[in-house]
């Protein structure tokens, strides 16, 4: 075995888990070489300062107080679990008589409730998109008018103006209209 | 043949809460110790340690019989833990210094009988190194530290470890050999003299 072998169990060699053939080999690879033997030690004494760490024990009284925890955990679950049968109380109620198991209806109606509102979004944006053409056209028919105005009071003192009223007629026709 | 683990956990399956004191009993010390060298901030530890039986309580009722009750206790520790660095950014802290009280039996008593192997300068060079150790781990990346305390600090297997941190044994293998190369470079003269 050579280092770049060696280098592939070096994990397991720390970790006292090779067996076999290649225990045997690693051992007579870190005989011959110093480098290997000497990252070895280095890995292991790595190792023991993390196992030689004291260990800390919970405080006193941890218990009791997870205890109480967990009481007030269980009484906020057991509120939620009461509101959640007395909503299903109800809907079993509104919906008494029909063949539908109340949840699943439950479910249903979640899920009707939401294809409205995704309709409703749909149906909201095309009128917004709408409302949005038609107000440039009402800007574009002022801007016309006016125009219009000017040219008329120009044109009368300058009749070699003339030439902007086909430009104006051009423009009044992609909107679908006559000036 | 059930193990007491699973046994406990039946017990609490089917509603029997002294069960559940019992689990709490058996591993609160191993939880808070984990958390203790999981997080820089102690005032954090006791909450989530508690948390993580709170937890445990709640999806006890889930928990499936084939799995190993103690690894997946400690892998809501370490999900609670990484939550808690990336929450509050925890990495940038400075770790705590160590104090007296943390040492435990290292601690001289007033009450304690003369020890004729108490030596000051040993005990002095011991928490050196402790607060070295534990100031080099919080260096490290969550998920390496995580492998090497339960690895070496907790003492589980390859396979326990790999559960506990929900990934395959070859990950877990790496992440040890990473996380000692990074430690033999923070502690470099501590490792060469040790």
């Amino acid at each position: 075995m050579d280092c770049r072998a060696f280098s592939r169990h070096i994990g397991d060699y720390v970790n006292r888990t090779l067996s076999g053939s290649i225990a045997e080999e690693a051992e007579a690879h870190l005989s011959v070489c110093p480098q290997c033997a000497a990252l070895v030690r280095e890995l292991e004494n790595a190792s023991d300062m993390v196992r030689s760490l004291h260990r800390v024990s919970a405080p006193a009284g941890f218990e009791q107080r997870l205890r109480g925890r967990l009481a007030a955990c269980s009484a906020s679950e057991t509120a939620d679990a009461g509101r959640i049968r007395r909503w299903l109380g109800a809907v079993r109620k509104a919906f008494a008589g029909t063949a539908v198991h109340p949840r699943r209806l439950a479910l249903r109606l979640v899920r009707l409730g939401g294809g409205l509102l995704l309709c409703a979004v749909i149906v909201g944006s095309i009128l917004l998109i709408g409302q949005g053409r038609y107000d440039q056209a009402e800007t574009d028919w002022g801007y016309i008018e006016t125009c219009r105005e000017q040219h008329a009071s120009f044109a009368s003192a300058n009749p070699l103006a003339d030439e902007s009223a086909v430009i104006l007629r051009e423009r009044a026709r992609d909107l679908g209209s006559d000036l | 043949m059930l193990s007491a683990d699973a046994v406990l956990v039946l017990r609490c399956q089917e509603d029997d809460y002294e069960a559940f004191d019992e689990i709490v009993a058996r591993y609160k010390d191993g939880i808070y110790n984990y958390i203790w060298r999981m997080i820089s901030n102690r005032d954090d530890v006791e909450d989530l340690a508690q948390e993580v039986f709170v937890r445990a309580f709640a999806a006890i009722k889930t928990f499936r019989r084939e799995s190993n009750f103690h690894t997946w206790l400690y892998r809501i520790a370490t999900n609670l833990c990484v939550d808690k660095y990336r929450r509050d950014g925890l990495e940038r802290r400075l770790i705590a210094p160590l104090e007296w009280e943390e040492l435990g039996s290292e601690q001289p008593k007033d009450t304690d009988l003369p020890d004729s192997t108490y030596d000051p300068q040993r005990v002095c060079e011991r928490i050196e190194l402790q607060a070295e150790v534990q100031k080099a781990l919080s260096k490290l990346p969550e998920k390496l530290r995580a492998a090497i305390l339960l690895y070496d600090l907790e003492g589980m297997s390859y396979e326990e470890t790999a559960e506990a941190l929900g990934c395959p044994v070859g990950t877990v293998k790496s992440r040890l050999f990473n996380a000692r190369m990074q430690l033999r470079d923070i502690l470099k003269a501590y490792v060469e003299a040790w």
